[in-house]
This record gives structure tokens, C-alpha cells and sequence, in this order.
């Protein structure tokens, strides 16, 4: 899959860009603050409609402006298509995919399959298990579009429950109508664990394989710590489901009392271990950034195993912190027929083994080199 | 802004639901420019329709008296009824001119966030025309939304333990719609809600 060229109307600093991507490689280079980062959290949006470094939308709005829009030209196999995305801070957002609008935003997930690494992304490594959970819904909408809307219901049904739950709290007898929002977060919550665990163990060998291609010492594992118990076997969603309503009936004392939701995937643990150390608590900045880009990698290389197909890669400044050997390495590892697009402000970082053109970025505009 | 009457009307449009800033102005000049007869028979239905609807005391659905029509229809089956959400769903399920039954309107779906309680919804309502014997089989057609969902479990909790058959509506793919182009919530439903043919 190719991202072909890029439009930015009103998107943060930019007030409205176009950029072409005619080659499998391309470094966007330019000053600090110039808006490199905006180009690849764009792309990013049109494939995940959410952006990594903000969790709200009104902060991709340029300054005054009302909306955004993001436009795409993306081809796949011979075939083009364009998928132009609206971004507002309130009302409803439209979309189109193909010249015809979509009736819901979320239509247009799968049109570009992508990962994004930046910076901000080290937080995976060494943040709360919030950061890890995110990461693998982002990977889960990847390869299924709908966990888009699973996950958003999950959200709301837990919002419910926990609502009544603190209302309730303390008091000896279940508030009416607990047993209807265990279903509903039974409903979505267990097709999160079932999605998840399905995630956690397609990505944890092409993470472990991406970490050692990328000069990584030690061995890197990912494993999926639900917060229910695991189900035997291969489990779908009914088992999970089922697993989730026990540990719920276990737990219902501890809720009532403590007046919150105990039970669910909204305390999974995406676990990160480093020869069996934490690397949460045990790994150092240099290493931090590097198991982060591989967990990217890998989770690139899960889509395109899935697909058949290799993803986009979207690289914010992947190689400042890393020494010029690494670097090397670094480049080495990106898979051969994947398009890359990175960001540096100093040329120098580029290693040569990463190729392809180099696009200036500049106040305002962005130049071929 | 503008001046008296004119910004006085502008906001009491805005206080509609669905009516922004913009549309509360357009709506407000449209008022200004028409026939005084006109916004007269506006103003009039207005109040007409606050004095003269009730609520009907069968189902909850807005009536010109103590029942509604579908209530007071003899030849609708008082055995079959359908709960919605609101008096608006009705007119929804009214066009499709298959449901020969009767009605209960909720008055809303449970939602903890905004305080609204199965108390807060005609529930008991509900549940006392189940028990009088008169209901044989219960249609749940709150939205398919999570709130939707979690009121018809709670709904169907309630009621089957009192021996009445209840239902939910389908939820999938619209007819004359195309499977390419159906999102993979509303197809991954359908699925699932197969039945033999």
C-alpha cells in the first residue's frame, strides 16, 4: 500500500498543503517546529482517525479555524482511491472515500493501513498500562476496522456502570438495573479481550524479531495480562464473555463497596519484558525508544502478514537518540516494499541505507530536494 | 447581536434541540419576512398543541385526550405491544404498516451518567399492564445504542420472569442496501441474527 500524496487544509500549523510521495522512501527534513510532525500525525489520522500525540481533536485545528480536512491519495495493487476526512471540535465530521461521502467517519478505516513512531511513543515502553492498552487497540483497528466502534461502546458502557456504581456505592443491596450494564459491558468488553489476545500474540514474535533486526540486545517479549482469566483453548468472544460474567459474580462485593468497575479490559496489561525485566521500570531512554520502534515494526509487520500487504510507515524522528551504528541498523530493519516516510531535522541523522528523496520543509511550504 | 424582540426570538429558537446559532437567525429573518397570518398560525399551533395534547394514559404516547389513537383503535391487538423510547419512534414504526399491535412509550433509555434511573422511566407502567394479563408478547425496540441495549436487557430481566414472551427487533443490513457497502458493526450483527431460510 502507498500513500501517494497528502492534503492538509487548516491542520495545526499548516493552512493548507499538498505534498507528493513518488518514491518508497522519503525524509521530510527541517527545522524544529516547521511542521514535519503535522504531515505524518495527518496520515496517521486518515488510517486511525485518532492522532497519536493528542487525544483531542480540537488541537489539530489550525488556529481560528473551525475544521480541519485531511485528504489522501492512496493506491493499493493498480488501484487509487481518495479518502478526504474532516476533523471539527464539535458537531459531527463527515467523510468521503472514492468522490462519495461515507454515512459514518469510521467508513473509511481500512483505506490506508499504517503504524506511526514518534517520540511521544516511548510512553508504550515506559508509561502507564493505559499507553500499552491504546497501542494495541490502534493495532486491532488496524486489522479489524469494527473494534473502532467496539472499543467506543466499551468506553460508554463502562462510563455507565461505573456512573451507577458510584452512585450506588456503599450501600448493601445492587442498584437496579447493575445486571443489564454487565451485559452491556460483557457485550463489547469481551470482544476487546478476545481482540486483544488475538493482537498480543501476533505481535509478540515480529516485535522480538524487529528488536533483534534493529541491533536490540536481549530478548523482547510482549505478553497479554487480561484482567479476567484466561479462557482454554483458542477463545472467541463467548468464552471470554463467559469468563468475564464469573469474575464479575466474584468481584460484584468489592464493586458495590468501592462504588467502581474492577472488572474488564480497562485493566488489561499489555505486558513489555526485556530477558524477563520489566521494561517498563527497567530499561534505560536509548533502549526505551528502541523497543518502542519495535513494537511499531512489528506491529507493521502483523498488518502486512494479515493483508498480504505491507503497511505505511510513519517514522517521527526515529533516528535522533541513536548512535550512527544504530542507525544503520535501524534503517537495515525496515522492510524491503514498504513505503516509509521520516522526519529529522538534521540530514546528517539519515543513515544512506535508508535511500530514497529527501523532502525540505519550511515555514509554510514544502520543497522537493 | 440585535436588538430586542428580534434577539429575544433568535434565542428561544436556539433553545430548540437540532437549532444552532445560524439556522436560529435564518429561522427567525424567514419569521420576520412572512405574513402576519402566517407566524400567527405558527404561534397558535404552538399553544394549541401545549393546551390541548396529553400524555395517553395507556401507553405514554402523546394524545388528544386520555387515549391515544393506536390505544383507542379496536382493531389493533391489545395482546402485541411494541416499547420505544420515544413518541417519535412510533411514527417510525407506524410507516412501515406491519405492526398491528399496540404501544408503550418509555420515556427515555437508562443512562446512570445523566441520573436517569429505571424509576425515571415508565417501567412500572409497563410491567403493571404484563401483569393485568392484558400483554402476551413484548417487542423491545429501544435504539440499538449501548444505552438501548442495556434498557431492553433490563427490560427483558424484568419481564419474562412474568411469563410474557419478549422480543427485540433485528438489527442489519437495510434492504436494497449493498453488503460491500455496509459497515462491519451493522453486517457482524446481521450475522449473527441469521436465521434459516
Amino acid at each position: 500500500m502507498r500513500l501517494e500524496a497528502l492534503e492538509l487544509v487548516s491542520f495545526r500549523f499548516w493552512e493548507s498543503l499538498r505534498v507528493a510521495f513518488p518514491r518508497e522512501r522519503t525524509a521530510l527534513v527541517g527545522p524544529n517546529g516547521c511542521g514535519k510532525t503535522s504531515i505524518l500525525e495527518a496520515a496517521w489520522y486518515v488510517a486511525s482517525l485518532s492522532s497519536h500525540r493528542s487525544s483531542s481533536d480540537s488541537a489539530l485545528l489550525r488556529r481560528g479555524a473551525a475544521s480541519a480536512v485531511v485528504r489522501a491519495d492512496i493506491s493499493q495493487a493498480g488501484r487509487r482511491e481518495r479518502v478526504e476526512v474532516e476533523i471539527v471540535a464539535r458537531g459531527r465530521a463527515r467523510a468521503r472515500r472514492g468522490g462519495a461521502s461515507v454515512p459514518r467517519r469510521r467508513d473509511v478505516l481500512g483505506a490506508l493501513r499504517a503504524q506511526v513512531f514518534s517520540p511521544e511513543r516511548v510512553e508504550i515502553v515506559r508509561g502507564d498500562p493505559a499507553a500499552r492498552r491504546r497501542f494495541a487497540d490502534e493495532l486491532l483497528v488496524q486489522l479489524h476496522p469494527r473494534y473502532h466502534a467496539v472499543s467506543r461502546d466499551y468506553e460508554r458502557a463502562l462510563r455507565q456502570r461505573t456512573a451507577l456504581l458510584r452512585d450506588a456505592a456503599g450501600a448493601s443491596r445492587p442498584p437496579a438495573g447493575l445486571e443489564a450494564w454487565d451485559e452491556a459491558l460483557v457485550s463489547a468488553g469481551s470482544e476487546l479481550l478476545a481482540g486483544r489476545a488475538d493482537v498480543a500474540r501476533r505481535l509478540a514474535p515480529r516485535a522480538a524479531e524487529a528488536w533483534a533486526a534493529a541491533g536490540g540486545q536481549g530478548e523482547l517479549a510482549v505478553a497479554y495480562e487480561p484482567n479476567v482469566p484466561v479462557p482454554a483453548g483458542r477463545a472467541g468472544a463467548a468464552e471470554w464473555a463467559e469468563a468475564m460474567r464469573r469474575r464479575l459474580g466474584e468481584r460484584r462485593g468489592d464493586e458495590l463497596a468501592r462504588g467502581a468497575s474492577l472488572v474488564g479490559p480497562h485493566r488489561d496489561e499489555v505486558a513489555i519484558t526485556m530477558d524477563g525485566m520489566v521494561a517498563r521500570t527497567h530499561s534505560s531512554f536509548g533502549e526505551g525508544w528502541l523497543i518502542a520502534v519495535a513494537l511499531v515494526l512489528g506491529a507493521a509487520a502483523a498488518i502486512a502478514e494479515a493483508f498480504a500487504d505491507e503497511p505505511v510507515l510513519l517514522l517521527d524522528d526515529p533516528f535522533t537518540p541513536l548512535d550512527p551504528a544504530r542507525r544503520e541498523r535501524l534503517a537495515g530493519a525496515l522492510p524491503a516494499g514498504a513505503q516509509a516516510i521520516v522526519t529529522a531535522a538534521d540530514p546528517g541523522e539519515i543513515p544512506e541505507t535508508f535511500g530514497g528523496g529527501t523532502l525540505l520543509v519550511r515555514e509554510g511550504e514544502v520543497l522537493g530536494a | 447581536m440585535f436588538e430586542g424582540p428580534v434577539q429575544d426570538l433568535i434565542e428561544a429558537l436556539r433553545r430548540l434541540p437540532g437549532i444552532g446559532q445560524k439556522s436560529a437567525q435564518r429561522l427567525a429573518f424567514h419569521l420576520l419576512k412572512a405574513p402576519a397570518d402566517e407566524a400567527r398560525a405558527l404561534a397558535e399551533s404552538i399553544l394549541a398543541a401545549k393546551e390541548r395534547v396529553a400524555i395517553c394514559r395507556e401507553c405514554f404516547n402523546v394524545a388528544e385526550g386520555e387515549r391515544c389513537r393506536y390505544c383507542l383503535d379496536a382493531r389493533r391487538d391489545p395482546a402485541l405491544v411494541c416499547v420505544v423510547e420515544e413518541p417519535a419512534d412510533i411514527i417510525a414504526v407506524e410507516r412501515t404498516q406491519e405492526f398491528r399491535g399496540r404501544y408503550h412509550v418509555l420515556g427515555g433509555h437508562i443512562s446512570p451518567i445523566d441520573g436517569v434511573g429505571p424509576d425515571d422511566l415508565r417501567i412500572r407502567e409497563l410491567l403493571a399492564r404484563v401483569e393485568r394479563g392484558e400483554l402476551k408478547e413484548v417487542i423491545v425496540a429501544t435504539n440499538p445504542t449501548v444505552e438501548g441495549e442495556a434498557t431492553a436487557i433490563y427490560l427483558a430481566n424484568l419481564l419474562k420472569p412474568l411469563g410474557a414472551r419478549v422480543t427485540r427487533i433485528a438489527s442489519g443490513i437495510p434492504v436494497g442496501g449493498d453488503l460491500e457497502y455496509a459497515d462491519e458493526v451493522t453486517l457482524g450483527r446481521a450475522l449473527e441474527g441469521r436465521r434459516e431460510i
